[in-house]
């Protein structure tokens, strides 16, 4: 089957599967991914 | 007195006088880019390959230069990250000691819009993959370039944690840049259109960029981390580096860049936070908007503008911080550096709303001469005491 992941579901699986070494508070694990995007952006 | 005592002191004496009251003396900031790495004989490269390098070599300069708060933490970008995901944007120079951002403008006129339709899925899905080559392979190799770049930042922002802590314990010294506030219209002339697209587009598709700076709002409030009804601590600051405004007029600033970045700046003022703008290059066209924020919120760094006119025209409202010439500490006899310290403090200080500081922030090796600065910094902490 066809592996159409976009780099949004990329991310979206980044922060399900490796963001355990944050607490688990929702907002602070979504304040982390937003600063990732911005890395992204910004490199 | 302990470290944390001083580091109390430190933030008081900021703090009151951004409230334009008078603090025991002023204040000196310190403003350590990328400099900081030649100060302490390393290089970017020693820091990539050993990150625990970037506290010793970022603390190094406060070991022999005195100064009240220092302005950011380390190093905000690194050319690992565009490595990382195969990016030209930022690379080490031929110095070793310094980190060059490349102008790339991954967006097309055409592409507006998509931006304004859905930001995200453009920026990231469609735009992202046409500069960063690797986010433009297969999902599998992209996500392994994602992973390792978070792999990076783990490491790195635990680095920044501690090189917090270390300057507070070893030092007592407070970095005044807490959050960021970046503004949207500032991102589509960073990132995405460059200066030669956006000067287009604010004569010819003045619609569509401001759709898309507005569609990019959202983003940017979630960037700042600051949600509605918060209450923050007064210090440290919100944080931000004007880049496009010295180059556009108070007309287009005023239709352009306002009606989102006034809206961040609300929500910093509501929560009880206060604001630090690197105002680049000149800003005399726009002190009405400056005196327009509410009294004692902001704090301006003057680059280009004449300090002196610039604490008559806007110091009631802002506090003014900068004044010595980087020209003059590279350049000027100590002698010569210390005169004009005293005067800039004579003419700025009255009253409170003034911390001293370097015009431009220093970068490179041969950006000041350090025993003009030692000079300088001993001598302002010492004669710029309140009576």
């Amino acid at each position: 089957m066809e592996d159409n992941r976009t780099i949004l579901d990329l991310l979206e699986k980044l922060q399900a599967e490796e963001f355990d070494f944050l607490p688990p508070d929702e907002n602070v694990r979504n304040g982390f991914m937003t600063f990732i995007k911005f890395i992204i952006l910004a490199s | 007195m302990s470290k944390e005592q001083l580091y109390q002191e430190r933030v008081k004496r900021i703090v009151t006088t951004v409230n334009h009251e008078q603090p025991d003396r002023v204040p000196i900031l310190s403003t350590y880019g990328t400099w900081a790495i030649s100060y302490a004989n390393s290089t970017v490269q020693e820091i990539a390959d050993n990150p625990e390098k970037e506290i010793e070599v970022f603390s190094k300069p406060h070991e022999d230069i005195y100064s009240d708060a220092t302005y950011t933490n380390g190093m905000a970008f690194d050319a690992r990250s565009a490595e990382i995901i195969g990016s030209k944007s930022h690379f080490i120079s031929e110095d070793g000691q310094t980190v060059q951002h490349k102008e790339i403008t991954p967006m097309e006129v055409s592409d507006y819009p998509e931006l304004i339709s859905n930001p995200m899925e453009f920026i990231f899905n469609k735009m992202l993959p046409r500069k960063a080559a690797n986010l433009n392979k297969t999902p599998d190799e992209n996500y392994k370039a994602i992973k390792e770049l978070l792999e990076h930042w783990k490491v790195k922002s635990g680095v920044q944690g501690r090189l917090l802590n270390e300057l507070k314990v070893k030092h007592g010294l407070p970095v005044i840049t807490g959050s960021f506030a970046y503004p949207a219209m500032d991102m589509v002339f960073d990132y995405l259109r460059g200066f030669k697209g956006i000067s287009m587009d604010l004569r010819r598709n003045p619609e569509q960029l401001l759709a898309g700076i507005s569609a990019l709002e959202e983003y940017s409030f979630d960037l700042m981390g600051l949600p509605e009804n918060t209450k923050v601590e007064p210090f440290p600051f919100y944080a931000t580096m004007f880049h496009l405004p010295t180059f556009i007029s108070a007309k287009q600033f005023e239709k352009f860049f306002l009606p989102t970045y006034d809206k961040m700046l609300k929500r910093i003022y509501q929560s009880g936070g206060k604001i630090i703008m690197f105002l680049e290059g000149r800003w005399e066209d726009k002190y009405d908007w400056l005196n327009s924020l509410p009294k004692n919120f902001a704090l301006g760094i003057i680059e280009g503008d004449d300090v002196f006119e610039a604490k008559k025209k806007v110091g009631d409202n802002i506090t003014i911080v900068g004044g010595m010439p980087m020209e003059l500490l590279k350049l000027g006899s100590k002698d010569r550096c210390v005169d004009y310290a005293k005067k800039v403090v004579d003419e700025c200080a009255p009253g409170g709303g003034y911390i001293f500081a370097s015009s431009r922030e220093f970068l490179s090796k041969g950006d000041v001469n350090v025993e003009n600065l030692i000079a300088v910094n001993e001598y302002v902490h010492n004669y710029a005491v309140y009576k």
